[in-house]
């Protein structure tokens, strides 16, 4: 039993980078569980994963955004940029 | 009399440009979430648009066929922001990140959740939130940015960004994690409601 504490224990640092795995990529079903044992009785990284995941929506919402707004170039940038085909 | 064909792909480049340039632009801004690398990239595609003016086709379409340079240039823009110079160069920032919020027994050094994550329901509606998060994301190295555009901008999979950046899972794991603590902290800096 104490082996497999000892498995499961792992840190809050090595938690919070699971957790920005998980969303990245996706877990081992080991890094899942252990990663789950920890949120269940550490406030902390509970609440840093839930954060995490606001604000990858917030992230996905602002790139919804950008992808539909269409930014004119001022007269200045236009001129910069078309130096290089003279 | 005909004009040289030089002048002539320059005069046609440019009157394109004229007529796609805010679409390009905004393209780039979007791929890359900085001004001057949009800019910049602009510019490649004009001039290898005049450079390869001969292999346009008549007839076909000028937009697509520079929408299609534009994204071979932010392609290698993506390749050369990762090279293992430009990311060692960022590891300092990196394991500062992680000094700055664990200590030596791999605890949080202060409590991780922040003020603004609490308003949950308004934030994802609130422009000025959205707009500071933007700049931040804006300040994060190269690198980074182009992590974090590529999943949360394009939702594109894990492995084809490791593969477009030419990096390890396991860096890009570290460089999702190191980007969105820095966010994290730069947000808690700069964000009061």
């Amino acid at each position: 039993m104490n082996r497999i504490m000892n498995l499961a224990m792992i840190s809050c640092k090595q938690a919070a980078l699971l957790t920005s795995k998980k969303s990245m990529d996706s877990l081992s079903s080991i890094e899942k569980w252990k990663l789950n044992m920890h949120l269940k009785v550490c406030t902390a990284c509970d609440g840093f994963a839930k954060q995490s995941e606001l604000l990858d929506q917030a992230i996905e919402t602002l790139g919804n955004q950008k992808k539909e707004t269409l930014i004119t170039l001022t007269d200045e940038q236009r001129a910069k940029i078309l130096k290089v085909l003279n | 009399m005909s004009t040289a064909p030089n002048q002539n792909a320059n005069i046609q480049v440019g009157n394109w440009f004229s007529e796609f340039g805010d679409e390009l632009y905004s393209w780039a801004v979007y791929k890359t979430s900085s001004k001057e690398t949009a800019e910049d990239l602009v510019q490649e595609t004009l001039l290898s648009a005049f450079k390869a003016f001969d292999s346009f086709k008549a007839g076909s379409n000028p937009k697509t066929w520079l929408f299609t340079i534009l994204n071979n240039k932010i392609i290698d823009y993506y390749r050369a922001s990762s090279t293992k110079k430009s990311i060692n160069e960022t590891e300092l920032l990196g394991n500062r990140m992680d000094d700055e919020n664990f200590n030596s027994d791999g605890h949080w050094n202060r409590n991780p959740v922040a003020a603004w994550a609490n308003e949950e329901e308004h934030l994802l509606d609130n422009a000025e939130f959205l707009e500071v998060l933007n700049s931040c994301i804006q300040n994060l190295p190269t690198a980074w940015r182009n992590v974090i555009v590529s999943k949360y901008f394009d939702h594109k999979k894990g492995k084809q960004i490791s593969k477009e950046l030419n990096i390890t899972s396991s860096n890009l794991w570290q460089i999702a994690h190191r980007a969105k603590l820095q966010l994290k902290d730069c947000l808690d800096k700069n964000w009061e409601n």
